[in-house]
């Protein structure tokens, strides 16, 4: 094959990108649902015809791979015509979980199939035994929500009309799901047109040979990036509060072997597949695995199936992360996000200096639903929230900010309440909830939400408080996450970090607070004035500034007394040294 | 009488004299003072009395373009702000919503709130959605929050509260009795600058004109001083990111409308100068040192939209719709990861290029430029500026050639075809991402380096034709005279059309009509000659973005719910190849450009030449691409073209600042006013130059 040069490269790799990003926005503009645009949580992509990842638009960590597995099992079982549209959720036959449908359309260049156009997109509602189909509670995949095996919905252009009916007639929320599924069939379109595009510049065989050299370039780079770390086996074990049954933790146990730019994850010792929904689907794992693996390589790699061929993943079958059908997983992200933060964790065995401390490790996320004043119509609010990132040798973590595996937007207070009869009373930052280190932990953020008309549930999906995000080299872990209902007559139920469909009424208080993320370093080796600073800003209070850090402050006058300072400091050293 | 259009830039300050009698237009450019932007100015005037013999005291009209604004905020260089929020909302600033820019990046820093968290006080006030007061805001309240700004070292402050844009009522007793306190302090109100729902998005863009007021307000007074001593009497106007002006008063309480400054000016002169050629839709682009700007002008309409964003901080006030990217004559060339990058990194105009020999080493797309023989060397900038040929040479084979076993030609075409691939992400970013299709549009070059890409982008994308402005290397400044006094208002008022009546929404457009009457009026701007321009924010309910709906016809009927209704649904099929005729569509805010209409600068016809054919000034050889090689081409000083002149390619079209590059199969002829259109031969089926 053609060795392409640089310039070829660059100029048909961006062009990708560009086209695929044009599919997200395709999507996201023409979709229905709060989730899909507000949390971007959608993600569009382009796929040789063996289900090759060529380019995927970069709104949600957690969709890397998550397509490409559909992609490659759509190829593997269909035989697709010009104008076939493939549609799925099935968790155990390429999809995520069940709110996630995908649709992937065939792209054919003079008669012969050249590509796959894939869209995925988080669903409002699919059914099942709670709304938004995610009941923490659920026992097997069928309570979970109605599953789609991957079919054809349109066939050679045409739309196979059942296949919606049979569809709308098992969801809650139809008309957002059905428009939402043809946004995802939009963008695809626009993927179609694209590729094609560029089939008539360069030909379909030579735009192929260019595809297959921009997947060998990124293959080579991350091996490349990975060969700096030293060959050897590192190792992590993260825990879980429990699976929304038992309160009983889950262990996530993997072995990161480093060889020669070749990694491999090994989940030996990782729990046995839970009766709750927070197993994980082999597609979700995988992304789980790359994205961990794209945070330990240069961030400007480009995305596509090079990406993963040097990772190789061992699973325990029947365990938590191998799970067996019928087994409930539509938690899966919970999972996810702290099989990603574990991963981290086992690399800073390799990474010396340069070890990160953990990050929030999860996801809070909490629906409530209601009937809304005037007309009685049902209401349901989807909320998910990030917390602090662990500090590194360069920076602190970033504050309030969604985990390794999500990135989107929060829902503005204002839209809340437009559309909700809710009030949010405080949505902030919680000081001291950041790792205290050299570069501290970022910090968790509290909302709590008033429910102000009539009854209805709660449900509330959430880890991390059992435990902190475990600092690095030193550093302090972050606070845990806490969850609690403030009931009208004022008392405090503290809650379990998974708990479904809780009721709750008006003059009741939704109270979250998101964990912060471990501190890397000392805390006695943070620049005093940083110090100084965060107490002003009121971030650090006053007491752990001198406890932790050893830094006597003033901060009405905003001065610092360096003397007593290195006094504080001299003494916290040797008490630590002699255990304290 | 003349006009005086001036437009600011990094390098250079632009003036374009426009005389009202003869319809002349006189260009030229004074080396800017980034520190003090007003003796630019100053230097300009005293250029056009020594050279053009034109007295300050005739010119009638003066309109002036600022980066001052955009500089703070890119240089950090702001106020100290201080910020008054509901309570339980003080962080709503810095969480900027959990999201951040970039994936897989430990690293990740997030621009730094505009407003310290010690500088954000919590306000004991609470409306709801429906606009009641829960927490109504008490008169010891404010005394409280009054002396607790007193205490703070800031010199300018935001008011941001829940729902203000609802009811404006708390903010504004907060915003006088600071007024009247702190009368030091510059204050904004979120329900004066931008009335919009979500806090913040909202909040930010308070703070962020809270942050850069106090800089144009220096501004501004710099500005008036150095006027009044030269003898200026004329109207002075400012250019806003809308591409509307306003005065120098407005400015200051609006600091955040004057971000785009420069390129709406860039935008509005495009579309205007196009319209002379009988060019309604066209694709411009600007590239100037650092970046390049990318706009779409739709039917001589200069849409405007109110999600910009700049360093990653989110401004709502309505602006044109201009893209800007990473790739500009300076922009640095380098391997990265195996594969050629150009940018975003830029040698700015200091050290600037390796040719400048300003001591710059790094290889940039101008270095390239030169040595493809797409520059004069001896004359850039009219030869106020001598390149150096030698250092662009050893800085592209050393930095680029030789680490991708280039020689020096190929590793320069390569910086021009990458720079091209950038700008073409660009240009579809602003076309087919918002469902339009570039090739209906005419491509239009200027700053001083669009021409050297223009031909190759338009081919890249299948374009037939490029319309090269005149003047393109002064096109902002041209721009700033041929555009109108303009007044954005704005509300939000969520509700389902098929639950209203054409009397509300006429009504509530009539509101906002008399508002931005009135402020105009108290502008000083005269409402004889008063245009509106209307336009709605609609989504299906449920839906959480908008699309802004333009009224075009504004008659009896126009605010019929059914017949904004079917707008709207042909309005997203247009843009999004799709609708749901069954779902109810929502209003969620309403917007109205007030527009006063002003004298402006025009292009007069220009007299086609007794001679034949156009004479080139010399010729120079080029490399245009790997299979033809060398080749020698004749150069043409732009202002011998006249019209119905025609040129083929290859060629080359300069003049004192900038260069076009006219490829093979494209032929370039002169209109009218002196406009050069440019054909592009049809397209090959498959490009042969990549290979």
């Amino acid at each position: 094959m053609t060795a392409f040069d640089p310039v070829t490269l660059e100029v048909v790799g961006n062009y990708l990108v560009s086209t695929v990003r044009e599919m997200g926005a395709t999507l996201m503009r023409t979709a229905y649902s709060v989730v899909l645009r507000e949390q971007m949580d959608c993600t569009t992509a382009l796929f040789d015809p063996n289900g090759q990842l060529i380019a995927q638009a970069d709104h949600v960590p957690s969709h890397q791979g998550t397509l490409s597995f559909a992609a490659r099992f759509v190829a593997r079982h269909f035989t697709m015509k010009p104008g076939d549209v493939v549609i799925l959720n099935h968790p155990y036959r390429g999809g995520t979980h069940h709110p996630d449908i995908m649709i992937f359309r065939a792209i054919f260049f003079e008669d012969r199939q050249v590509a796959l156009a894939g869209a995925l997109g988080h669903q409002i509602d699919v059914g099942g035994r709670s709304p938004g189909s995610v009941a923490t509670d659920a026992r097997d995949v069928f309570e979970e929500g109605l599953i789609i095996p991957p079919m054809k919905l349109y066939r050679e252009g045409e739309l196979v009309e059942e296949v919606l009916q049979m569809i709308e007639a098992n969801i809650r929320v139809p008309e957002e799901t059905l428009g939402d599924i043809r946004a995802e069939i939009a963008a695809t379109a626009v993927g179609e047109r694209r590729y094609i595009e560029l089939c008539e510049k360069y030909g379909a065989d030579r735009l192929s040979h260019i595809v297959a050299n921009l997947l060998d370039h990124s293959e080579s780079m991350m091996r490349r990036d990975l060969a700096q770390y030293p060959n050897g086996t590192y190792k992590a074990v993260g825990f879980m509060d429990g699976d929304g049954l038992s309160e009983d933790m889950v262990r996530i146990e993997v072995a990161v072997t480093l060889e020669d730019g070749s990694v491999v994850i090994d989940f030996a010792g990782t729990s046995p597949q839970l009766k709750g929904p927070f197993n994980c689907s082999l597609s979700s794992v995988q992304a789980a695995c790359y994205c961990a693996v794209r945070y330990m390589v240069d961030p400007a790699i480009l995305q596509n199936e090079g990406c993963y061929r040097p990772v190789k993943i061992v699973l325990p079958e029947g365990s938590v992360v191998s799970p067996i059908k019928p087994a409930p997983l539509s938690g899966r992200f919970h999972t996810l996000e702290r099989i990603a933060t574990t991963i981290v964790q086992a690399f800073n065995g390799a990474r010396g200096d340069d070890a990160v401390a953990n990050g929030h490790g999860h996801l809070t996320s909490f629906s409530t639903s209601g009937r809304r004043p005037g007309n009685g119509s049902t209401f349901v609010l989807f909320e998910y929230h990030g917390g602090g990132w662990g500090g590194t040798s360069r920076c602190d973590g970033l504050d309030a900010t969604f985990g390794l595996m999500a990135n989107s937007y929060d829902n503005p207070v204002e839209a809340i309440e437009m559309a909700y009869p809710l009030l949010v009373e405080t949505y902030e930052f919680i000081p001291d909830s950041g790792g205290a280190g050299k570069h501290r932990g970022g910090l968790g953020l509290r909302k709590h939400i008033k429910y102000l008309q009539g009854s209805g549930y709660f449900t509330n999906r959430s880890d991390a408080t059992k435990f902190g995000a475990a600092g690095a080299l030193a550093g302090k872990d972050g606070l845990p996450a806490r969850h609690a209902l403030k009931r009208r007559d004022g008392r405090l139920e503290v809650l379990p970090s998974k708990a479904t469909n809780l009721t709750i009424a008006a003059g009741d208080t939704m109270i979250l607070e998101t964990a912060g993320g471990g501190g890397y370093g000392s805390p006695l080796d943070r620049d005093p004035q940083d110090v100084l600073r965060d107490v002003i800003d009121e971030k650090v209070t006053h007491r752990a500034a001198q406890e932790i850090y050893g830094v006597v402050c003033d901060p009405d006058r905003l001065s610092l007394d360096q003397r007593a300072t290195e006094i504080q400091r001299a003494q916290l050293r040797r008490d630590r040294q002699n255990g304290g | 009488m003349f006009y005086l259009g001036v437009d600011t830039g990094g390098t250079f300050t632009d003036f374009v004299l426009f005389d009202t009698s003869t319809h002349d237009l006189t260009t030229f450019k004074v080396r800017s003072i980034p520190s003090d932007p007003a003796a630019a100015v100053q230097a300009g005037l005293h250029r056009l009395r020594a050279e053009f013999n034109v007295l300050p005291s005739a010119i009638a009209r003066l309109i002036f373009g600022t980066t001052v604004a955009t500089n703070a905020v890119l240089e950090r260089k702001g106020a100290s702000v201080a910020l008054l929020t509901t309570r339980g909302m003080r962080d709503v600033l810095e969480i900027q919503r959990q999201w951040r820019r970039r994936l897989f990046d430990l690293y990740l820093e997030k621009p730094a709130p505009l407003a310290t968290r010690r500088h954000r006080l919590e306000v004991n006030e609470r409306l709801l959605a429906s606009g009641e007061a829960l927490v109504p805001l008490t008169e010891e309240e404010i005394a409280r929050c009054v002396a607790a700004v007193g205490k703070l070292p800031v010199e300018s402050v935001a008011i941001c509260l829940l729902f203000s844009f609802l009811k404006a009522e708390h903010e504004r007793a907060l915003g006088d009795a600071i007024r009247a306190a702190l009368p030091q302090l510059h204050v904004t109100l979120s329900s004066e600058l931008a009335p919009e729902f979500r806090e913040y998005e909202r909040t930010a863009t308070t703070v962020m004109n809270a942050y850069t007021a106090p800089k144009i307000e220096l501004l501004a007074k710099r500005l008036g001083d150095v006027l009044h001593a030269e003898g200026f009497r004329g109207a002075f106007g400012i250019v806003q990111s809308n591409g509307g002006l306003m005065s120098l008063d407005r400015a200051r309480s609006n600091a955040v409308r004057t971000l785009l400054s420069g390129p709406a000016g860039g935008v509005v002169g495009a579309a205007a100068v196009a319209g002379y050629s009988g060019v309604k839709s066209i694709l411009g682009f600007d590239v100037g040192g650092t970046s390049t700007d990318i706009a779409l002008v739709e039917n001589g309409e200069v849409r405007l939209h109110a999600d910009g964003e700049i360093a990653g901080y989110p401004v709502k006030v309505p602006q044109v719709g201009v893209h800007t990217i990473g790739a500009g004559g300076g922009s640095i060339a380098r391997p990265v990861l195996g594969m050629l990058k150009v940018g975003p990194q830029s040698a700015g105009a200091n050290p600037g290029p390796a040719c400048y020999a300003q001591g710059g080493a790094e290889p940039t797309a101008t270095d390239a430029a030169v040595l493809l023989g797409y520059i004069d060397p001896d004359y850039f900038v009219g030869g106020e500026i001598k390149l150096d040929r030698d250092a662009a040479r050893v800085a592209v084979q050393e930095k680029v050639g030789a680490p991708l076993g280039l020689d020096a030609d190929a590793a320069s075409l390569a910086i021009i075809d990458v720079q091209v691939a950038t700008i073409v992400a660009g240009i579809r970013k602003v076309s087919v991402q918002v469902g339009k299709d570039p090739r209906e549009f005419a491509l239009l070059p200027f700053g001083g380096a669009g021409g050297i890409y223009a031909g190759l982008v338009a081919e890249e994308i299948g374009m037939g034709t490029i319309l090269l402005p005149r003047h393109p290397s002064v096109l902002s400044a041209l721009g700033m005279l041929m555009t109108d006094v303009r007044q954005d208002v704005v509300v939000t008022r969520i509700a389902r059309l098929d639950q209203m009546k054409a009397q509300e929404i006429a009504e509530t457009f009539r509101g906002l009509k008399d508002q931005g009457a009135s402020q105009l009026a108290a502008d000083g701007q005269p409402l004889e000659r008063l245009e509106f321009i209307l336009t709605c924010d609609m989504r299906y309910v449920g839906q959480a973005y908008e699309i802004n709906l333009l009224l075009r016809d504004t008659g009896a009927d126009a605010f019929e719910p059914s017949a904004l209704t079917r707008a709207f649904h042909a309005e997203h099929k247009r843009l999004y190849g799709q609708c749901s005729e069954r779902e109810p569509v929502e209003i969620v805010s309403y917007r109205v450009g007030a527009v006063s209409i002003v004298e402006k600068a025009v292009l007069a016809p220009l007299l086609p030449r007794a001679a034949s054919a156009p004479k080139p000034r010399g010729r120079r050889r080029v490399l245009l691409d790997g299979k033809t090689g060398w080749i020698e081409c004749p150069v043409f000083e732009r202002s011998n073209l006249a019209p119905r002149d025609t040129v083929e390619g290859p060629a080359i079209v300069e003049d004192r600042g900038s260069s076009y590059v006219l490829r093979i199969g494209h032929s370039l002829g002169v209109d009218h006013v002196g406009n050069a259109s440019i054909t592009l031969a049809p397209r090959e089926k498959a490009r042969q130059w990549l290979g």
